[in-house]
């Protein structure tokens, strides 16, 4: 049986289906097997991903807390080679054979996240075609087989997963039921992209898909997230998510086959206890629970009045809601074997620019205002030391999640003088300095504390002014280009305001007297205000 | 993503090929002190002696009384100025051509120009100057010191090649920054002859200056004026402590009443003065003349036995006989 792909109908299909398999089997009577593979390289004419290798590790992480995956069954393959997958796929075989010539019930599970083109995954240079996987799955010796496929062609604002316009990636393109126990679940229809995005740092499919598995999913509240509730969520996420993009709505297929075998549930939220509650008088929206290196780890739809609850690994989370013109966040701990509960009194209003989400987003402005000390690493007969005031300008999120654009200017001086290498003395002078800079920096988001570093271009106008009874033309000046690498802290104190300490490593290069290349170090701070 | 890194790098590279560069030379500053200022060869006084080679006072000058305004003050002054003049020619030059960037920067040498000549159409300068070991006082046991050459050159802007005798070249030997001696020769006879305007000079043939700023001795400068008729005058300036100072004029000329005279012209520091003229040779051999003048250049005292002139009150002088 095939589900349609688009539109209510998959969804009531779905429903109708699973209620039809009226002998679910526990899932914890299953032995679970699973190879979890992301390949963020597709090869030649594909565009490096971002996320795919992250959304592998979040699957692996759901499937062995909750998924009743044994870590010795789950297999993790990041950026691996086609005969990788296909050997490792071939032990898990061996191992489910095993199992089932022991009496044991089986499920094998297999994921990929990457690019995929001209019916084939493609796995950085090579590639395996998509007949013969599914091929092997459906001869695999396991009771049930599920294969998940977050992988397409390319889009054009969003980054998608393919490159060109190519003959279209389908899993499942017939409706024959000739596999017994074979499930397909694709993030897109045949003819469409999937779209990874900065937003939620993933796919959209796997993002949703994750978050279903965590819990959100479970709508019929028995602490259970079966594989029709997961993929209905899932679908709706994804539909939704992607209907204002430029690569166009992307619709989650579904196939299976599993007469006689039941729903499978993926994921019993009750074998681990440790996870995040969001009790019934929560307000209603859209909660991201974003983990300590700024990535969403799930996203929870709370209605009004309605609990949830979502398993979580422990750790400290931030949690963000958004709202028309501010952001609402706090910070969450889940600790082992605990589940804590959400309270809205501790979440504060915020700016956009404050968003927690290593995704970053949309661009955001900063401005500050700093001053800092300069000193070049010899020559200061000619570059004395210096301070200086700027103004600093900061695009957030520019080129992408965590990318910060900056501009500044600086304006210093410093006195100096020139020694006279025949006769004796000094001529003293006043030394001012013009520095315009742009810097690319990324940037590791700790809660309010921001460690960045990146590197940093400059055109200095480096003047000095004698007295023109010694030196009748009074000035000099001098005017080059300045590579070099900036590190510091970012601190968000309140709202919108934060202060920077930093250190700029510079390279000048000299070439009047003669050619010199030396560097010269910056300590400053700024205080600024995000917007 | 691709099309603003894409657009961002294109600019940075379209800035990066403008280069770099300026006039930031510690070098150049040293090099450019080598060169006299105006101040270092002009006289710093009140009053300045102006006595004429021409005779015993100055020309156009009436008799003197006691009390009247000091005639030598007054002609002094003009020749002050003329004096002045001599040496501004070439520092003018040098003044302003040093406020522009070098053309040619090695570690030995600074090179400024060409430079039209704004005195003399189709003609250009340059000024070069060489970092090497120098020596003004030909007495100095230590023999050469650090220091400096520079040269005026000159050509007409269609020449390929230089004048083999530069227009005014000079040494310098520093001390403290702008402080040090140096000599400076003018070539003017040269200049003229190869058709160069040389109009501020007349018929002088050569000058030639020495000049001493250094810390911890007294500003001196020596002028020596040689014209076409191989007249000359060596005029000795000296300036002393608490602003008072002193001209020495030793002029061999063509007159046969006095083809040498030798005066003396001292000053102090609230201008009064006295000065004091004495022919060496000639028919008047033997011949003194004395002026002395108060703080408000009026005469306190003469004796000018050639005009029959003696007035005043010579314990009024501020500065006794020599």
């Amino acid at each position: 049986m095939r589900l349609p792909a688009r539109g209510g109908t998959v969804r009531n299909a779905l429903l109708i289906a699973a209620l039809a398999l009226a002998q679910a089997a526990p899932a914890q009577q299953l032995r679970r097997l699973a190879l979890i593979a992301g390949n963020d390289e597709g090869g030649r004419d594909t565009r490096p991903l971002v996320y795919a290798t992250q959304d592998a590790r979040k699957i692996h992480e759901i499937l062995t807390r909750v998924g009743g995956v044994r870590a010795e069954d789950a297999t993790l393959l990041l950026n691996a080679r086609p005969d990788e997958v296909l050997r490792s796929l071939a032990a898990l075989e061996a191992r489910a054979a095993e199992a089932r010539r022991r009496g044991d019930r089986t499920a094998l599970l297999v994921y990929f996240s990457g690019h995929a083109k001209d019916g084939a995954l493609r796995l950085g240079d090579g590639t395996i075609p998509l007949d013969a996987l599914k091929a092997r799955l459906s001869a695999a010796p396991a009771d049930i087989r599920l294969g998940i496929f977050d992988a397409c062609r390319s889009g054009a604002t969003v980054r998608t997963k393919g490159v060109r316009k190519a003959p279209a990636f389908e899993v499942q393109s017939d409706a024959r039921a000739d596999a017994q126990g074979l499930v397909i679940l694709t993030s897109s229809a045949s003819d469409e992209d999937s779209q990874e995005s900065d937003l939620i740092a993933g796919s959209y499919f796997t993002h949703h898909l994750a978050s279903g598995l965590r819990g959100d999913a479970d709508r019929s509240g028995d602490g259970r997230v079966s594989l029709s509730e997961a993929y209905a969520y899932a679908y709706d996420r994804t539909v939704a998510d992607t209907a204002e993009s430029a690569a166009g709505a992307q619709h989650p297929t579904f196939t299976y086959d599993l007469a006689g075998n039941g729903d499978l549930v993926l994921t019993e939220l009750s074998n681990r206890p440790e996870g995040l509650r969001f009790p019934a008088a929560a307000p209603q929206g859209v909660y991201y629970l974003v983990d300590g290196r700024g990535r969403v780890v799930a996203e929870v739809w709370k209605e009004a009045g309605a609990e949830r609850k979502i398993v979580l690994s422990p750790g400290k989370y931030r949690v963000k809601r958004r709202l028309e013109d501010k952001l609402r966040i706090g910070e969450v701990e889940v600790q082992g074997g605990a589940v804590s509960t959400l309270d809205e009194s501790r979440l504060r209003d915020a700016p956009f620019s404050d968003d927690p989400v290593k995704g970053g987003s949309r661009t955001s402005l900063s401005v500050g205002l700093g001053a800092s000390y300069q000193a070049f690493f010899g020559y200061q007969t000619y570059f004395p030391p210096s301070s200086a005031l700027g103004l600093e300008l900061q695009l957030h999120h520019y080129f992408r999640a965590d990318w910060m654009l900056d501009f500044d200017a600086a304006l210093g001086s410093g006195r100096g003088a020139v020694p006279l290498t025949t006769g004796d003395g000094s001529v003293p002078y006043r030394f001012t300095q013009l520095a315009l800079g742009s810097s690319i920096v990324t940037q590791w988001p700790f809660g309010d504390v921001i460690p960045f570093a990146g590197v940093r271009l400059s055109f200095m106008v480096l003047g000095r002014s004698f007295d023109p009874e010694v030196y009748a033309a009074g000035t000099q000046v001098m005017f080059t280009w300045s590579p070099g690498a900036v590190a510091g802290v970012r601190w968000h104190f309140a709202g919108g305001w934060h202060a920077v300490a930093r250190l700029r490593l510079q390279y000048l290069s000299y070439n009047i007297d003669e050619n010199r290349h030396f560097g010269f170090g910056e300590l400053g701070g700024m205080v600024g205000y995000a917007f | 993503m691709r099309s603003r890194i894409g657009g961002s790098v294109a600019v940075a590279v379209l800035l990066a090929a403008s280069g770099c560069g300026g006039d930031y030379s510690n070098a150049d500053v040293e090099f450019a002190a080598a060169v006299p200022r105006r101040s270092d060869v002009t006289v710093r006084m009140p009053l300045t002696s102006g006595l004429t080679a021409s005779g015993l006072r100055a020309e156009g000058a009436t008799s003197l009384a006691y009390l009247d305004p000091s005639q030598t003050y007054a002609e002094t002054r003009k020749a002050a100025d003329g004096l002045d003049q001599m040496a501004g020619f070439f520092v003018g030059i040098l003044e302003a051509v040093t406020r522009y960037d070098p053309t040619v920067r090695t570690p030995e040498l600074r090179v400024w120009g060409p430079f039209d000549n704004d005195q003399a159409p189709g003609w250009e300068l340059q000024l070069a100057i060489t970092r090497q070991p120098v020596q003004i006082d030909s007495t100095d046991p230590e023999g050469p010191h650090e220091g400096f050459y520079w040269k005026i050159e000159y050509k007409q802007k269609s020449a390929t090649s230089w004048q083999a005798v530069p227009l005014a070249e000079g040494l310098y030997e520093p001390g403290e920054i702008r402080r040090g001696r140096g000599l400076v020769f003018v070539h003017v006879a040269e200049v003229r002859a190869s058709g160069m305007p040389m109009d501020d000079f007349d018929t002088l043939a050569q000058i030639a200056l020495g000049y001493d700023t250094r810390a911890g001795h007294p500003h001196t400068i020596g002028l020596d004026v040689t014209n076409e008729a191989t007249e000359r005058v060596r005029v000795s300036y000296q300036e002393l402590d608490t602003g008072s100072g002193q001209l020495v004029f030793d002029i061999n000329q063509m007159d046969p009443r006095a083809t040498r005279l030798l005066a003396v012209s001292r000053w102090a520091a609230d201008a009064a003065g006295r000065a004091d003229l004495a022919v060496v040779s000639g028919t008047m051999a033997g011949t003194s003349a004395t002026e002395c003048w108060d703080a408000q250049q009026r005469v306190s005292f003469v004796n000018n036995p050639v005009e029959g002139v003696r007035d005043g009150y010579e314990y009024l002088c501020v500065f006794g006989a020599l």
